[in-house]
């Protein structure tokens, strides 16, 4: 995992994937909760592609390495790549597309296939719940798969910039609750700020 | 006379067909010369300068052909910046001169320099090139092949693809042409008559550029814009820009860089990393000390 050149500006760096099917506003959730922006254009989402953002949670400033991944089956391949090292999780689905909703079972099991998920924290998310007239999936079908897998649930729109932060505080938060049970459990934790530190600081040696 | 063209860092590839000439075959290949003609220029060949005539000529090759007719020459050009001088004896070819090509569907009677120089200087006019698209991507070949089916054919026919392929015809909106329907149509109609073509790769996301860019780049209408007033009716549009789009995938084999496996992909990143080892070891050092020790690994 990459490393800034300046420690002091997070506490902690995290890893966090959106997948779901294809169209279902994976890339818009990511550039409205990223860059408040959103756009009804947006080109398919090739590969993968991954944005930063810093919050603050509980007054730790917790660096989110966000990444964004293609929906296609073709690509789920070279998805898997992208869950080795994952905290957390948004998994996706359309609120209009009765399918995306339906196919949630099968990313939970890749989920469980690619990471180790005791450490991986999950939220699901119905997206577009702004397009009232085309749903297709009610809000109580998303609470209750959601209650199946003992999973946070949030129906957002990109669009109108509804639950988008809600989800990823959420999800940050349960993050960083793993993370100090982790610390506290193991003295040496995959994720040690401390070494980071001490890394960071001979190489800013070595180059100055 | 000396001429500068530049290009971007984007490697270009110049594929022709010459016709088999004793007269082709006793020429020198194409040389091309480092030279400048103000001194922004010269300072930075100069630099560069012996690495750059090996760099220009990868690959100078003939190879003959099935048929025995064609000579099939390959020069790839990978430097920004990039000049060629102009023999005076070598006469650049003119609108009629592509017209005489296209008519005869042969080079019969041009060097090699006069073609890759025209080509170079972009003397091809508009509608001239759209026809060379036609003649170059093999259309009239491909077109037999396909045999009792047809582009309309192929269209009609369903596909699982099909609304994979209508969630991004709809956003793949590269250009303002795009805005209007009838042309997410075609977009639309191209893909899914290739899914049907080619059962094995179907339809994957990144196709749905390829054909859009053909598209803009063969609409008369977003070319030519002393069209703009009339209402233009290019009945064939679509189905060339299948053809183009078939030669591409499958004549040029670029299927491979999306079918199951990403197996062609795998082969150009390596090609990528290979090139990025030799010409900016300091980038490929950097990536090394970061992690990313191969690249293909994050395909895996």
């Amino acid at each position: 995992m990459s490393r800034q050149a300046n420690s002091q500006d997070y506490d902690w760096l995290v890893k966090v994937i959106v997948i779901g099917d294809s169209g279902v506003g994976k890339t818009n959730i990511l550039s409205q909760f990223c860059d408040a922006k959103f756009s009804i254009t947006h080109m398919a989402t090739l590969g993968v592609d991954f944005k930063i953002k810093t919050i603050d949670v509980d007054g730790k400033k917790l660096k989110l390495q966000i990444w964004d991944t293609a929906g296609q089956e073709r690509f789920r391949n070279i998805t898997k790549t992208y869950y080795k090292g994952a905290q957390g999780v948004i998994l996706t689905y359309s609120v209009i597309d009765r399918q995306s909703f339906q196919n949630v079972d099968g990313w939970l099991r890749s989920i469980q296939e690619n990471t180790n998920s005791n450490d991986v924290q999950l939220v699901l998310v119905g997206n577009k719940a702004d397009m009232s007239a085309e749903r297709q999936v009610t809000m109580e079908e998303g609470q209750k798969l959601s209650q199946q897998y003992n999973i946070p649930f949030f129906e957002t729109s990109a669009k109108s910039n509804m639950n988008i932060n809600e989800s990823f505080h959420n999800l940050a938060q349960r993050i960083i609750s793993t993370l100090c049970k982790m610390q506290a459990n193991d003295d040496a934790p995959k994720l040690n700020l401390k070494q980071t530190e001490g890394k960071e600081k001979t190489k800013a040696d070595g180059c100055c | 006379m000396w001429l500068t063209k530049s290009y971007s860092f984007i490697k270009t590839r110049i594929d022709y067909h010459i016709k088999k000439s004793s007269q082709i075959q006793e020429q020198q290949p194409v040389v091309i010369k480092q030279q400048s003609s103000n001194f922004k220029n010269r300072q930075r060949s100069t630099s560069v300068n012996k690495s750059m005539t090996k760099i220009n000529i990868i690959k100078d090759f003939y190879y003959i052909s099935k048929d025995d007719q064609y000579v099939y020459n390959t020069i790839e050009i990978t430097d920004n910046l990039f000049i060629e001088q102009i023999k005076k004896e070598n006469k650049i070819l003119e609108k009629i001169d592509w017209l005489v090509i296209l008519k005869n569907k042969s080079f019969l009677g041009y060097k090699i320099q006069q073609i890759h120089q025209s080509i170079m200087l972009q003397t091809i006019e508009y509608d001239i090139r759209r026809q060379w698209w036609i003649f170059a991507s093999n259309q009239e070949q491909n077109m037999k092949e396909l045999k009792n089916q047809s582009f309309q054919k192929l269209i009609l026919s369903d596909t699982l693809h099909k609304i994979q392929i209508k969630k991004d015809a709809a956003r793949t909106i590269i250009h303002d042409m795009f805005k209007q329907q009838e042309n997410q149509q075609s977009l639309k109609n191209i893909l899914i008559a290739y899914a049907n073509y080619d059962k094995e790769l179907g339809y994957v996301q990144g196709l749905n550029i390829i054909v859009a860019n053909l598209l803009v780049c063969y609409d008369l209408s977003v070319n030519d814009s002393q069209l703009n007033d009339f209402e233009i009716i290019d009945k064939d549009r679509d189905e060339t820009v299948f053809f183009i789009f078939l030669y591409i995938m499958k004549d040029r084999n670029w299927r491979t860089v999306f079918l199951e496996g990403f197996k062609g992909l795998r082969l150009k990143i390596d090609v990528l990393e290979q090139m990025i080892k030799k010409k900016i070891p300091e980038l490929h050092k950097h990536f090394y000390d970061e992690g990313i020790v191969k690249m293909n690994l994050y395909l895996d």
